[in-house]
């Protein structure tokens, strides 16, 4: 490190000893040479770097038949080794079709999703023409990044040109990606020049340090991946699945609460407040558990441990993305605890994120948006995507219960799978619904007496009861009735009279 | 809609009137029994409830209705310290007590001390329902001036409809298309020389839409005064489902031709608590048939509610329902209660709000002022838990089980309470394992409770607040002096 700083002084001395020795004409010239040499640079990046524009149509939660209109949103994708491209998954959210477009080309090729990962943010595309990636050249990434510095950004415009940009990186934090569960480190980025946060390759001395996923305008800030999580995904530590740890804590403060849970020193330690069913850390932690250590670092009351590099971290850093310290899916991670007022080390299991205990599905997680239509009543699963279809004021707008739903049940509790929220979206009105038209946004509780825990439930008990009558039970203890005989034909009509798709219709 | 006594500056166009001579003489009557209402009060605040606000002034109108009586809205003397009235020509303001007042009904009853006050007076006497579209006058004293004031309209729509004063109650309301203001609170309806309403509160989108309180309801509440104590309006306590469906009819095995609604649900302590069942069918009440839809025949301009015929019963006197249950038609009756779960959903007015103070933290009984409030002071955080527990608390049966939610919902920072802040606007479950179901609960314990540590425990958070209970009673009297506590 000392002796690089020694060489460049060397050179500015050498550099500026030259100047003062020519004559002014001479360093005239070498200021185009240095353009030159950027110029250069830049042209080496287009070989890079890709348009990648995507079609998108977003579902429509309020009429699960159909989609919303066609738009297109434009990102940039890097080229990495193994002939792919890498860009933020969240841009390939709900895409009907993904073109790119590389520097040396007009026109613009079809991509398809070769592996996305929503915690990370992070897609792979492939091509399936033939040598498209003959004139292009893959990125390399940094091991480690350096904060705060000064880095180069860099996107293509619509033209096939580089635009470069300056920025810098101020420093890193754990945080959630748009659609992910599980807290990642994310870079701080500011720069004052227009970006979009939709890719843009962060350089520094050729390397890449980061992709920038997210970016404000008005703040003049934005997010980026760093580079070691694109490694990480791009399997370059080995397994590219994240781990969670399990469990969400709260920091200890207070000399009571200290007192409480017999800790002695001063700043030590974390308290284990809620614990995920199916996750790393069930049946190994308790609620109430003080964590000491984990995974052999110290960590604080509110929950850091001392990076080597990166300084203080949150302790999730070592759970859910360790591999510099052995920690991967699989691996043990000891955890020194307090529990019931002694100590102890217990081993935590990492597993990934436990999909299957969310009850309340995230806005954009690429599953379908379960429903169930018939005879004109439309039974929905609640999800986040649902709840944002009353647009930007929603919490203030929908049902105060959905809100309290959506805000503490989101996810099981306990050893036991509570399973899916259902809801009776709307009533389509038809003569055979007669009475129901104004009942919108309820929870269903029960089909023929049993309890719902998906929208299959439903049409499961109507294809499968041998009574005429199916009686549904609404929370606020309203009853529905469908009447299996009229079903067909109130399809047919409401197909007929409000164009519904008929394969939106009846049995699942 | 909107309090007349809201703060809507609304000016009164002086209008002339072509009256006819024998009006005249009529109007002179009304003039002589209608009263000007001068108030000074101070609200009680829920966010800060040891503290009192400012003093502020306001006017209504009053009519004399016989026995020395006054009657005007509870929404003009809500809240009031000071009152005092005067009639027209009158130069003196005379002062008032309050004999009685009806916040369910928005109704109140005042007498003048000075019989001076009284001289020269006329009383008005009470009509009926006036038809639709029959016209009427409204006669007060609104806002730009002290002169009395007099507006003409036509009787436009009878339903019943939410008394913005208490903000839960509904009754049967005329609407009228007159000019009516803010300070003509209070102020009577006249038509055929009888009082037919008083004027209460106005349509806020939509000029010139006014309600008045119908005849029916002052009665209601003249009647309930009889005894000297006013004990107000009892609930059904049930929620219905409309039979228009005929599958639901079939499955449930209702006979063709048989009209009524379904019981949905039967609210914890209301009237019909042990007596109705959820999916009853209720097809008479007191003798009168009910519709599909619920509604049972008012006079010739209205089908109401069927509710409307508990609105006019007391305390005490019995309910008549005729029931298909289990495919049998049965009498069932119960008597009339009033159902004091609503009271937390209704704006409170003339009585401080209780609370307790631990450590600077601040709990109170989750109340309709106490949200106001909160949403006032910009604090959201963790809104959404006790936003559900207010909206369902009786119809999701919670309070089956606790007489109230009590919530943290302030806290007067001091270094014993430095880590709550994640458990504010939160329902405080239980402390020390006992479970919390009133603020009583809440003080007896921590008044009770000798170890070493207080365990609140927070609904829905798993982890509870721990509080070093000496620390924090040393700390209390340190908060009281430092924030100004009585």
């Amino acid at each position: 490190m000392k002796s690089k700083i020694f060489l460049v002084i060397i050179s500015v001395c050498i550099f500026s000893a030259g100047l003062s020795a020519k004559k002014p004409k001479s360093s005239v010239k070498k200021v185009p040479n240095g353009i030159a040499s950027q110029a250069k640079a830049e042209e080496e990046y287009k070989k890079s770097i890709v348009q990648v524009k995507i079609s998108f149509q977003e579902p429509d939660y309020f009429n699960p038949w159909k989609k919303k209109n066609p738009k297109v949103r434009r990102g940039v994708g890097i080229i990495v080794p193994g002939e792919k491209i890498l860009l933020p998954a969240h841009l390939l959210a709900h895409s009907t079709l993904i073109e790119v477009k590389k520097y040396s080309s007009y026109a613009e090729t079809k991509a398809t999703v070769a592996r996305q990962d929503f915690e990370s943010d992070l897609a792979l595309l492939k091509i399936e023409e033939e040598n498209f990636f003959k004139d292009l050249t893959p990125f390399e990434f940094q091991k480690e990044i350096d904060y705060p510095r000064q880095v180069s950004i860099y996107q293509l415009d619509n033209s096939g040109s580089i635009q470069s940009a300056s920025g810098a990186l101020i420093s890193m934090d754990l945080d959630q990606y748009p659609q992910g569960m599980v807290e990642l480190p994310v870079l701080d980025v500011n720069s004052t020049e227009t970006l979009n946060g939709n890719g843009e390759v962060l350089l520094e001395k050729g390397k890449v340090s980061g992709i920038l996923f997210d970016f404000s305008g008005d703040k003049n800030s934005g997010r980026a991946i760093p580079s070691f999580l694109i490694s990480k995904f791009l399997g370059n530590f080995g397994k590219t699945e994240i781990p969670f740890k399990g469990f969400r804590y709260r920091p200890i403060m207070d000399k009571a609460t200290k007192d409480f849970y017999s800790l002695k020193t001063k700043d030590q330690g974390i308290l284990v407040a809620e614990i995920l069913p199916d996750s790393s850390a069930d049946g190994i932690l308790k609620i109430g558990d003080v964590i000491l250590e984990f995974g052999g670092k110290k960590i604080d009351s509110k929950g850091y441990f001392q990076h080597p590099k990166y300084g203080k971290q949150v302790l999730s850093y070592i759970a859910h993305l360790g591999d510099e310290f052995g920690y991967q899916i699989g691996k043990q991670v000891p955890v020194k605890i307090i529990r019931s007022g002694k100590e102890e080390e217990v081993q935590l299991s990492l597993k990934p994120f436990p999909y299957s205990s969310i009850r309340i599905p995230h806005r954009n997680l690429g599953s379908k948006s379960e429903y169930y239509f018939d005879g004109g009543f439309l039974f929905v699963e609640l999800s986040e995507g649902y709840l944002l279809e009353w647009g930007k004021d929603w919490r203030s707008k929908v049902d105060r219960k959905l809100l309290y739903t959506f805000d503490y049940h989101k996810f099981s509790t306990g050893d036991k799978k509570e399973g899916k929220f259902v809801l009776l979206s709307q009533v389509i009105p038809d003569e055979s619904n007669q009475g129901y038209h104004e009942i919108s946004g309820r929870l269903v509780d029960q089909v023929n007496g049993k309890p719902v825990q998906s929208i299959l439930d439903i049409s499961n008990e109507v294809k499968s009861s041998k009574s005429r009558y199916i009686t549904i039970s609404l929370d606020d203890g309203t009853d529905i009735v469908l009447d299996q005989e009229s079903l067909a034909s109130a399809n047919q009509r409401i197909q007929k009279e409000y164009r519904i798709p008929k394969s939106a219709m009846g049995s699942r | 809609m909107q309090f007349l006594k809201s703060g809507l500056i609304v000016l009164v166009f002086s209008l002339h009137f072509p009256l006819f001579s024998e009006e005249r003489s009529d109007f002179d009557q009304v003039r002589k029994a209608v009263v000007q209402i001068k108030v000074y009060s101070q609200a009680f605040s829920a966010f800060t409830p040891w503290a009192t606000d400012g003093v502020r002034a306001s006017s209504g109108t009053g009519f004399l209705i016989g026995n020395k009586r006054i009657l005007t809205n509870a929404h003009v003397i809500s809240n009031a310290k000071y009152v005092q009235v005067q009639r027209y020509n009158q130069t003196e303001w005379y002062r008032v007590k309050i004999l009685h007042v009806a916040h369910d009904c928005d109704l109140a009853v005042l007498e003048a001390e000075d019989p001076e006050f009284y001289k020269d007076s006329t009383d008005l006497s009470l009509g009926e329902i006036p038809e639709l579209n029959s016209s009427l006058i409204v006669v007060g004293y609104p806002i730009g001036g002290n002169k009395v004031s007099v507006t003409r309209g036509i009787v436009s729509r009878k339903e019943q409809s939410k008394y913005e004063h208490s903000s839960v109650d509904s009754h049967l309301v005329l609407q009228v298309d007159a000019a009516i203001n803010p300070g003509n609170s209070g102020g009577p309806a006249i038509q055929n020389n009888n009082v037919v309403g008083v004027a209460f509160q106005v349509a806020t989108k939509g000029e010139n839409i006014g309600y008045l309180i119908p005849t029916k309801v002052i009665r209601h509440f003249l009647k309930d005064i009889e005894d000297g104590r006013y004990d107000g309006y009892v609930e059904l306590g049930i929620g219905t489902f409309n039979s228009f469906n005929t599958s639901l009819r079939k499955v449930k095995g209702i006979p063709e031709g048989l009209e009524g609604v379904f019981v949905s649900r039967i609210l914890p302590n209301g009237s019909a608590d042990g007596y109705l069942k959820e999916g009853d069918y209720l097809t008479e009440i007191d003798g009168l048939a009910i519709g599909r839809n619920g509604t049972i025949t008012l006079d010739k301009d209205a089908r109401v509610d069927f509710t409307e015929a508990v609105d006019d019963k007391y305390s005490g006197e019995p309910i008549r329902f005729k029931v298909f249950r289990n495919g049998k038609l049965i009498d069932v009756e119960f008597k009339a209660k009033r159902m004091p779960d609503f009271d937390f959903m209704k704006n409170r007015y003339d009585t401080p709000f209780d609370y307790s103070m631990i450590g600077g933290l601040l709990f109170q009984e989750m109340s309709r002022d106490l949200l106001g409030a909160w949403s006032r002071s910009g604090n959201t955080s963790g809104g959404s838990q006790f936003l559900y527990r207010y909206d369902y608390f009786i119809e999701d049966g919670i309070g089956r089980t606790k007489k109230a939610d009590v919530v943290l919902y302030r806290k007067l920072a001091h270094p014993v309470n430095s880590s709550s802040d994640y458990f504010l606007n939160l329902v405080l479950e239980s402390v020390n394992g006992e479970p919390i179901n009133s603020l009583a609960d809440l003080k007896r314990i921590t008044a009770e409770s000798k170890s070493k540590f207080l365990k609140l425990k927070f609904l829905n958070i798993d982890l509870p607040l721990i509080l070093d209970r000496e620390e924090t009673q040393k700390a209390d009297s340190q908060i009281r002096s430092t924030y100004g506590l009585e």
